[in-house]
């Protein structure tokens, strides 16, 4: 079995921050934050709910796909910052476009609407699906520590979806890992106030080894790369546009130059997204289908990766 | 013998990812001085990966010129 992304949409914050505005309570400046990540500036939730972004981005997708809410036999929603513990983020938008399709939510950190096209995958070899929705919505900045100039000048929010639809090629290689490391990058559950549970109750908040993630990947995107084509019988070269995870500037440019890519290839949403998660790729994904870039039969290898250590990449032909 | 080839050839990618500009580079150089902040020497290390066909743990990172030269001597002995 195979699919076909037929159509994208995203939603963001209106508002922006800036780095100079992060430099007004971080001892932080735009020159630093600049030179080491990349990031210019960053979509901030205030007003709007994760909720209305991701039904925002559902809503583009599915009119860009051309179908209704009732065409869906399935919802999933990568997140790890829903706006509810329950029901799922995936059954909030549900609820709010009319859908009656199963709907759940899926934690694969920054790989995972790369996991959830391989649910989606999973459904259409099953006969189960003809056609889901993917949403990755993030809230990053609910989990960061806003004192911590080292990652709060990293994140920031939004929303981006897809409908995906079973079709007899579309799909080059897929492939899923977890290199299990709970440090790297983690964020501590909800305590929770039982007068029962013994020992600390760490808050909610992000933590990163900045280095131990930078090599992380650098040295995923170019082994993923490698062994998608591989996999597809194919070369580096012969691949149209490159949507990685959107961490830092410099993983991408690194990995630009150990795999020799061509630099314009490189879809790019971090210089005024900053990192969102598991929404980065669908986001750029979306940017670049809305802006044309994206020609039917050209060759799009995605990879995900982030806290598990899980990498989530694929070899899509686009429809 | 190895050891100095090995000395030039991590003073190499020192340089290569923007760390001593006019400095001359000694076995006690400090990679904070050599201008590699904790981003660049990640990419170093990577380099010197790729050039000498070793794997470096990120908690071995060094901090000196004369660690880089040591760690990666010790990783290609095995």
């Amino acid at each position: 079995m195979s699919f076909r992304i037929i159509g994208t949409g995203s939603a963001l914050p209106e508002r922006i921050v800036t780095n100079d505005e992060l430099s007004t309570f971080l001892d932080t400046s735009d020159e630093w934050i600049r030179t080491r990540t990349g990031i210019r500036e960053r979509r901030v939730i205030s007003t709007e709910s994760l909720d209305d972004l991701a039904v925002a981005a559902s809503q583009r997708a599915l009119e860009a796909a051309g179908i209704e809410a009732s065409d869906l036999d399935l919802i999933v929603c990568s997140t790890t910052t829903s706006d509810h513990i329950m029901p799922g983020q995936g059954c909030a938008v549900a609820a709010q476009i009319g859908a009656t399709c199963p709907a759940f939510d899926l934690s694969a950190a920054c790989a995972g609407f790369v996991f959830a096209l391989d649910v989606a995958d999973g459904w259409f070899a099953r006969g189960r699906a003809k056609r889901v929705l993917i949403i990755a919505a993030e809230e990053m900045s609910r989990l960061i520590d806003w004192e911590d100039r080292a990652t709060c000048v990293l994140f920031g929010d939004g929303a981006a979806a897809c409908v995906v639809e079973a079709a007899e090629d579309g799909l080059l290689a897929m492939d899923l890992a977890t290199s299990p490391d709970m440090r790297a990058l983690a964020v501590p559950g909800i305590g929770g106030n039982s007068p029962f549970k013994e020992g600390e109750r760490p808050a909610s908040v992000l933590a990163m080894e900045g280095q131990r993630v930078f090599k992380f990947g650098v040295t995923t995107i170019c082994s993923a790369v490698k062994r998608l084509c591989m996999e597809a019988g194919i070369e580096v070269a012969d691949i149209d546009h490159f949507v990685f995870h959107q961490a830092n500037e410099r993983i991408l440019s690194a990995a630009v130059s150990r795999l020799g890519l061509d630099d314009a290839k490189v879809g790019r949403t971090l210089e005024t997204c900053g990192n969102i998660s598991s929404a980065c790729i669908p986001l750029t994904l979306d940017n670049l289908a809305r802006s044309g870039a994206l020609a039917s039969g050209d060759l799009v290898a995605i990879v995900g990766f982030g806290a598990g250590l899980d990498t989530g990449s694929c070899l899509l032909r686009w429809a | 013998m190895a050891e100095s080839t090995t000395f030039d050839r991590v003073c190499d990618i020192i340089r290569e990812n923007g760390g001593a500009g006019d400095i001359e580079l000694t076995l006690d150089t400090k990679l904070a001085d050599a201008g590699l902040d904790s981003l660049s020497t990640v990419e170093a290390v990577i380099a010197c990966e790729d050039e000498f066909g070793i794997e470096i743990e990120t908690e071995q990172n060094p901090t000196t010129v004369g660690e880089f030269v040591e760690l990666v001597d010790s990783l290609m002995e095995k």
